[in-house]
C-alpha cells in the first residue's frame, strides 16, 4: 500500500468515527463574562417575532447573585434598551440559569448576558440572528379538537338563525305556524351556505398567510469551492452563489444538535410555550432523508447582504472564543437532555 | 307596564342576567382597548395580563350567566319564563342567551388556535389574523347576545322600563361601534389617515349599519346619537385613564422610550352624522326604506367627511397634544419623525370625487342593511 493510499484510509476511518451537526438555528457560546466562565445557549424558536430560550451555565464555582439577559437589536437609532430580564436558576442545578426573551424583528441581535457575583460584574455579548427557519405543523389532536369546535360553532350558528326566524319575533307563548317553520328552514339553508362560503374564505386566507410566511423562511445558501492553479500556490475560491428556492418544509421541530445544556424551562413570564424537541435523533433522520433542493436561483442582493450579516457576527464569535480559550463539552451520541437539564438515559457529560 | 294611580312609580329593575351580560360586554371591550395599549407600550405580555383577563372575564361571565339561564329556563323555569325563550336542541332560553353562549365557545376555540398561530408564524403584529377574527366573532357574539336580550325586554315593556332598556340598547350599540373602530384601527384609527379615500370607504361601509339599525330598533328620542355618544364616552374614558399609568417598554428594539401607557387614538366624530341619521329616520318614519337608505348614506358620508377632514387637521396641530385629546402618542417601536404630524398616503390614495362616490355607495348599502337589521331587531320579543 502506498503512502498516499494509507493516508486516504486514515481520513476515511476518521469520518466514520466523527459526527457534526450542520444547519442549527441555535447559537452556542463558550467564553467569559468578566471573571465568570460561562456557556450560553440561545435557542431560536424558528419564528419571528418569537420567544428565544436562553440557558447560561457557570463553568466554574463562583458565588453569583444574579444573571441578567437583554436582547440588543443592531440599530444605531435604538433610543434605549428595555430593562434586562433576570434569569431564573434551574431547580436542582446551582450553575444553570434560564430565561426567555422575545426577538421582535428579523436581523442581527446580541444577547447581553450580565453576571453579578462576589467577584464583581461580568458582561458578555452573544451574537444572535433572528430568522424564521420553519413552520410548526398542526398536531393531529389539536386539529381534531379545532375541527370539533368549529363544527359545533357552525351547527350552533345555523340553529340560532333558525330559532331567530322561527320564534324570536313571536309574542311569548305563541307557537310558530307552518309558514314560519318553513321560513326558518330556508333561513337555515341560506345561513349554512353563507357560513360555508365564509369558511372557504377563511381557509383561503389561512393558506395565503401560510404561503407568504413560508416564502420568507430562511433558506440555506449554496456555496461553491474551486481550486485554481496548480503547483506550489493553488488558490482556493469559496463563493456563496445561490440560494435554495425549493418550497420550505413544514418543520415540526427544527433540527438541533445534542445540547450540552438543558433546553431551557420557561422563566415564568413566557406567554407561549415553545416546547423543546424531546429527542433530536428522529428529526436528524428527517433532515438527512429530505430530497435535494429541486431548484436553485441566483443569489439576490438581499441574500448577499444577509449572508454578510451572518458572517460578521460569526467571525466576532470565533474571535471571542479564541480569546477566551474555552471549550465545548461533548455529549455522547444517543443521549439527550430533558427540560430540567438532566440527560435522559445516562449521566451528564459536563 | 302600568302603574296604579296614587302609587309612586317604581324604578324598573333590570334582570341580573341582563346586567351581567352588559357588564361582560363592557369588560371585553375595555380589555381589548387595554390590550392594544399594552402591546403598544410594554410589548411583552402573557396570558395573565390584566387586559387579557378582562377580555376572558367577559367570555366567562357571559358563558356562565347564559348557560345557567338556559338550564334554569329549561328545567326549572316557570311557564311564562319558558314562553319567553326559543328552542335550541331541546333547550329553552332567550335568543340573546344562545348567541352569547355561541360567542363564548368561539372565544374558547380561538385560544388554542391563537397559541398555535403564534408558535407557527410568530407573534402577530397585525390586529387582523384568522384566530383574532374568531376571537372577535366570539366577543361580538357576547355583545350581540346582550343587545338581543335588552331588545327583547325593551320591545315587550312600556313606560319607564322601556326607556331604561332603550338606554342599554344604545350603550351596547356604542360598544359595537367601538369594536368596528378597533378592527379598523389600521385604516381609520389614526387622524393621519383621514385624508385618504380608504379612510372614508371603510368608515362608510361599516358605521351606518350599526347607527341605522340602532335608530330603527331603539326606543329613544335620539338612538343613533346616544350610541355614538356611548362610543365616544368609552373611548375618552380609556384615553384619560390609560395615560395616567406609568409603564415602560420591555421588548427590544425600543425606538420610542414611552413612560406611560399609550392612549388609543381620539375617537371619530360619529356623533355628527348620527344626529342626521336620527333626524332623517324620525322624519321618514317606518316606510320608504330604499329611499331613506339613499338619503342616510349620502348624509353620513357628507357629514362624516366634513367633520373628520377638518377635525383631524386640528388633531395634528400642537393644540391637540395634551391630556384631553391624548394624540401624538406612539408605540415604543416607532421611529419618531415628522411623519407624526403629516397626513399619510395622500399621494397614493388621495380623496377624489370617485373615491367619495364609492364611499357613498358603500354607505347607502350599509344603511340599507342597517334598516333591514333594525326592522328585525325592532320585532324581537324573546
Amino acid at each position: 500500500m502506498s503512502r498516499a493510499r494509507g493516508r486516504l484510509l486514515v481520513v476515511a476511518a476518521i469520518t466514520l468515527a466523527t459526527w457534526a451537526h450542520v444547519g442549527s438555528p441555535d447559537t452556542y457560546f463558550e467564553g467569559a463574562a468578566g471573571p465568570y466562565p460561562v456557556r450560553i445557549i440561545v435557542r431560536n424558536p424558528g419564528v419571528v417575532p418569537g420567544l428565544v430560550q436562553i440557558s447560561v451555565r457557570l463553568l466554574a464555582p463562583r458565588s453569583v447573585q444574579r444573571v441578567l439577559v437583554l436582547p440588543v437589536y443592531w440599530d444605531p437609532m435604538t433610543a434605549a434598551p428595555p430593562p434586562p430580564d433576570v434569569a431564573q436558576r434551574v431547580p436542582g442545578d446551582a450553575t444553570l440559569y434560564s430565561a426567555a426573551l422575545w426577538l421582535m424583528r428579523d436581523g442581527s441581535y446580541s444577547v447581553r448576558v450580565t453576571v453579578e457575583g462576589s467577584e464583581g460584574t461580568g458582561v458578555v455579548l452573544v451574537p444572535v440572528m433572528a430568522v424564521a427557519t420553519g413552520r410548526l405543523p398542526l398536531a393531529k389532536s389539536l386539529a381534531a379538537g379545532l375541527v370539533a369546535l368549529g363544527a359545533l360553532l357552525l351547527a350552533g350558528a345555523i340553529t340560532i338563525v333558525g330559532a331567530a326566524v322561527r320564534e324570536s319575533v313571536l309574542e311569548p307563548g305563541v307557537a310558530p305556524d307552518g309558514r314560519r317553520i318553513w321560513r326558518a328552514r330556508l333561513a337555515m339553508a341560506a345561513g349554512a351556505a353563507l357560513l360555508a362560503f365564509a369558511s372557504l374564505g377563511g381557509r383561503a386566507w389561512w393558506n395565503g398567510v401560510d404561503a407568504a410566511y413560508r416564502s420568507g423562511l430562511y433558506r440555506p445558501f449554496h456555496a461553491t469551492a474551486t481550486v485554481r492553479g496548480t503547483g506550489a500556490r493553488p488558490v482556493l475560491r469559496l463563493a456563496i452563489d445561490r440560494v435554495d428556492q425549493s418550497p420550505a418544509p413544514v418543520d415540526a421541530a427544527r433540527p438541533r444538535p445534542r445540547s450540552p445544556d438543558a433546553p431551557v424551562p420557561r422563566a415564568g413570564f413566557g406567554p407561549r410555550c415553545v416546547c423543546p424537541p424531546a429527542s433530536p435523533a428522529p428529526r436528524l433522520g428527517d433532515v438527512r432523508s429530505r430530497p435535494a433542493p429541486a431548484a436553485a436561483g441566483r443569489l439576490s442582493r438581499l441574500r448577499r447582504h444577509r449572508a454578510r450579516e451572518r458572517v460578521r457576527p460569526n467571525a466576532a464569535h470565533e474571535r471571542r472564543r479564541g480569546a477566551a480559550g474555552g471549550r465545548m463539552a461533548a455529549v455522547r451520541p444517543g443521549r439527550c437532555l430533558d427540560r430540567n437539564g438532566e440527560e435522559g438515559g445516562g449521566k451528564r457529560e459536563d | 307596564m302600568t302603574v296604579a294611580s296614587g302609587v309612586p312609580p317604581r324604578a324598573p329593575t333590570v334582570p341580573w342576567h341582563v346586567s351581567a351580560l352588559v357588564l361582560a360586554s363592557t369588560s371585553a371591550v375595555v380589555g381589548v382597548i387595554w390590550d392594544i395599549s399594552w402591546h403598544r407600550t410594554i410589548g411583552r405580555d402573557t396570558f395573565w395580563t390584566p387586559a387579557h383577563l378582562a377580555i376572558y372575564l367577559g367570555g366567562v361571565l357571559a358563558g356562565v350567566t347564559c348557560g345557567w339561564l338556559a338550564l334554569r329556563t329549561t328545567f326549572a323555569g316557570a311557564p311564562e319564563q319558558r314562553a319567553t325563550g326559543v328552542t335550541f336542541w331541546g333547550f329553552r332560553a332567550p335568543l340573546g342567551a344562545w348567541v352569547a353562549i355561541w360567542g363564548t365557545i368561539a372565544m374558547i376555540t380561538s385560544g388554542p388556535l391563537d397559541n398555535w398561530w403564534h408558535n407557527a408564524y410568530g407573534l402577530d403584529v397585525k390586529v387582523l389574523s384568522p384566530p383574532h377574527v374568531i376571537l372577535a366573532a366570539g366577543t361580538w357574539g357576547i355583545k350581540l347576545g346582550a343587545l338581543l336580550l335588552v331588545l327583547a325586554l325593551q320591545n315587550r315593556e312600556v313606560g319607564a322600563a322601556r326607556r331604561v332598556y332603550g338606554l342599554l340598547v344604545a350603550y351596547v350599540a356604542g360598544i359595537l361601534l367601538q369594536d368596528i373602530a378597533i378592527m379598523g384601527i389600521e385604516q381609520i384609527g389614526f387622524p393621519n389617515s383621514a385624508h385618504t379615500s380608504l379612510y372614508y370607504k371603510v368608515a362608510a361601509g361599516a358605521f351606518p349599519l350599526i347607527l341605522v339599525a340602532t335608530a330603527r330598533a331603539c326606543r329613544l328620542q335620539w338612538p343613533a346619537t346616544s350610541a355614538a355618544a356611548a362610543y365616544m364616552a368609552i373611548s375618552l374614558v380609556m384615553i384619560w385613564v390609560l395615560q395616567l399609568f406609568p409603564a415602560t417598554p420591555k421588548l427590544a428594539p425600543v425606538f420610542n422610550p414611552v413612560t406611560h401607557m399609550v392612549a388609543p387614538p381620539f375617537p371619530l366624530l360619529l356623533v355628527v352624522p348620527a344626529v342626521a341619521v336620527d333626524l332623517l329616520m324620525r322624519r321618514a318614519g317606518p316606510h320608504h326604506d330604499w329611499t331613506i337608505s339613499v338619503l342616510l348614506g349620502l348624509a353620513f358620508v357628507a357629514l362624516f367627511f366634513v367633520a373628520q377632514w377638518f377635525f383631524t387637521e386640528f388633531l395634528l396641530t400642537a393644540h391637540a397634544r395634551n391630556f384631553l385629546f391624548g394624540v401624538d402618542q406612539w408605540d415604543y417601536s416607532s421611529r419618531l419623525g415628522p411623519w407624526r404630524y403629516r397626513f399619510w398616503n395622500i399621494r397614493a390614495d388621495p380623496v377624489t370625487a370617485r373615491g367619495l362616490a364609492i364611499a357613498a355607495g358603500l354607505a347607502v348599502a350599509s344603511a340599507r342593511l342597517g334598516l333591514w337589521l333594525g326592522n328585525g331587531m325592532a320585532r324581537v320579543k324573546r
